[in-house]
Order: C-alpha cells, then structure tokens, then sequence
C-alpha cells in the first residue's frame, strides 16, 4: 500500500471528521488527497501531533477527531500512548504512517526498524483497539468499523517507501494564516468561539 | 487563603476548564487543586512538551487550558514552543516554578536559575514572576497578555510565594 492511496481510501470515510497531521509525510500526502482545509497542519514540534490532536479531541468531545501521524514523529514521542490511553478520548483516531524511514530526509531508516512493533506498544500502553493495516482492501473494509468504534483507537498503516514522494509541504498557506483559517473554520461549523472579541 | 488555592480561584474565575501538568515539588500541590475540581479536565503528561501541545490543540476547541510544570521541564520543551507556538502564533499559558532562585538550595536547579530568563528572552517569550500573595490576582491581566500577543507566556512561581523563607 501507497501512503497516497491510504490517504486516499481515509478521505473517503473520514465524514464530518477534523483531522490533526504530524509534519512530514503525513501533512504532504494528507493535503495532496484531500486539499481540506478542515485539517490542522503543524509544521513544526515533530512528535507532538498526537498530543496536539489529544487536546482538540479533549476540548470537543462530540466531535469525530482523525490523527494523521508519521513513524518517525511517534517515535520521537513513544509516551504520547501513555498520556492518549489514560485520557481515553472517545472521539480519537490516530493513525500512522508507517514507512519505517524518514521519508522527507532521504528515506533515512527508522531507528530498530526490523523488531519494533508499533501496535504492540501502542497495547502496552493501554490502548486496547490496536491494529496494523497493509492494504488497502482492508482499510477500505475496517475504515467504517474504526470510525463508528470507540476511541481511542490505533491504527498502523504499513506502506511502501516511496522514491518519488512529496518533500515539502504542498499547502499555499502556512503558519499564523493556517490558525486563523482553521479557528475561524470551527468556529463557524462547530458555532464555538475560538478567538476573542478583538480577534485574538 | 494558601497560594494554590488562590492561584486556581483565578484560574476558576478565567475559565479555565483544562489543565495538562507534570509536577515538580513546589507546583505538586496546586496540581492536585487541578486533579481534585471536576469542572476541569485534567490531563497528567509523560513529558512537559505534551502539556504545551494538549494545550494548543485544546485552544482550538475554544478551550482555555493551563500547562502547569517545573522549570527544568519548561526549558526541555522551548523548541516545541518555537516550532509550533511560536511558528503559528498560538498562545500557551505555563504556570512554572521558578526553580535556581537564590534561596532554592538545590544544587541540581541551579543552571535553571541562571539561564531560564536568558532563553526566553532568546526566544522573545514573555513572563512574568509572582513573588507575593497579593500578586496572585494578576493572573487573568496576565492570561490575557498571553492571548493578546500569541504566543506561550510564563507565569513563574517563585520559592518565597509557595514556600516562605529558606530554612
């Protein structure tokens, strides 16, 4: 399976979902698929997505919230499924793309990559719902499962690594243009106030 | 009234429904303020930089949240407050100890007392100390400094406020 054709087969049962991307990979192909708007892309804090996306699914319990993560940036923070597994956010997906390289940089390879066990340690950790997919037949079949289930639930997306993959972030918006976009969004979906009277 | 309580009547009276902490000895007690209210969700981290970013990600639920930590655990998590808060502009309110004070004996605290204040300066992340218990009223001029200008914003705890003179 493709990281393109994951991200493809996702988008098409996300539903109403906000999703949170981790920088690299899953920011790039998540915006190559889906050019959502409906997304929060960090481009920056590697390793803290998860956190990030923990805080939103906290703060909106009754919404659907999907995690786009890379196998590099929840190896930089393993502790992420302590903290994720205790909290027990009902509304969190979190998903990863698990290319056992660091794509952006050369498809450097992921530290211990031929014994590590990415669901294993998401189980350990507390979370009970965690599987590993490696095709897309299968993600197109558990896909509604996953999204009706109760979170939290970890989902490992074995794809291939890729030579002709996206580098950079292919967004034409970045930084504090990306938070205005994405609060105002909520705020008029969602009908919460994200920013205050004078506009911060 | 003790400084904790007073801290988190402040926090009740901004609203504040979230909290993400990991404790050292002297904010210990107000975490467990925190863990004891049920009108906020508190969110015990592994490691400080998860405080920061559950708080980031609660900002966009229209969630006002605290990160409440030790010195130490706020200079292991400047470069997610550069790369994420800083980069977007999304404001982060860290309660800190303010731990390498001159009356902090702790010899293990003491590069936090002399370089802390230096990095955020680097930095250009804003703070502000409280010394005193009548300084504790401060708290919401100072959470909305840190709304106003976008980016993480330190109010230091400082020894003589939690814990009185040195023995």
């Amino acid at each position: 399976m493709k990281a393109s054709e994951a991200m493809q087969v996702l988008a098409a049962h996300r539903g109403d979902a906000i999703a949170v991307c981790a920088l690299g990979m899953a920011c790039n192909e998540w915006w190559a698929a889906t050019r959502s708007e409906e997304t929060f892309y960090l481009h920056g804090a590697m390793g803290f997505a998860a956190s990030f996306a923990l805080g939103l699914a906290l703060a909106l319990p009754e919404q659907q919230i999907l995690l786009i993560n890379g196998d590099g940036s929840l190896c930089m923070n393993l502790g992420c499924l302590l903290t994720e597994a205790a909290a027990a956010p009902k509304n969190l997906k979190h998903f990863v793309i698990d290319n056992r390289v660091y794509q952006t940089v050369s498809a450097v390879p992921m530290v211990n990559r031929d014994r590590s066990d990415y669901v294993g340690i998401a189980r350990c950790a507390g979370i009970a719902n965690a599987i590993a997919i490696d095709n897309v037949a299968d993600l197109d079949r558990l896909a509604p499962h996953i999204m009706a289930s109760d979170g939290p639930y970890f989902v490992n997306l074995e794809v291939e690594a890729q030579a002709a993959h996206l580098a950079v972030p292919p967004n034409d918006y970045e930084g504090a243009e990306l938070k205005f976009r994405f609060g105002r969004l909520l705020e008029k979906r969602l009908g919460i106030k994200v920013f205050g009277p004078q506009g911060y | 009234m003790d400084p904790y309580r007073r801290i988190h009547q402040e926090l009740t009276r901004i609203g504040v429904t979230l909290a993400a902490t990991l404790p050292d000895d002297w904010v210990g007690p107000l975490i467990g303020l925190l863990e004891a209210d049920p009108a906020i969700i508190h969110v015990p981290v592994a490691r400080e930089a998860e405080a920061v970013t559950i708080c980031s990600g609660a900002f966009f639920g229209g969630v006002r949240s605290v990160a409440v930590m030790g010195n130490t655990g706020l200079l292991t998590c400047t470069g997610e407050l550069a790369t994420l808060n800083l980069r977007h502009q999304i404001p982060v309110f860290c309660i800190v100890s303010m731990r390498g004070s001159i009356d902090d004996h702790r010899v293990y605290q003491e590069i936090q007392g002399r370089r802390t204040i230096a990095v955020l300066d680097a930095y250009d992340f804003p703070y502000h100390i409280v010394d005193h218990p009548d300084e504790i009223g401060c708290i919401p001029d100072a959470y909305e400094a840190c709304r106003l200008q976008k980016r993480p914003f330190i109010l230091f705890l400082t020894r003589r406020l939690l814990k009185g003179r040195p023995a």
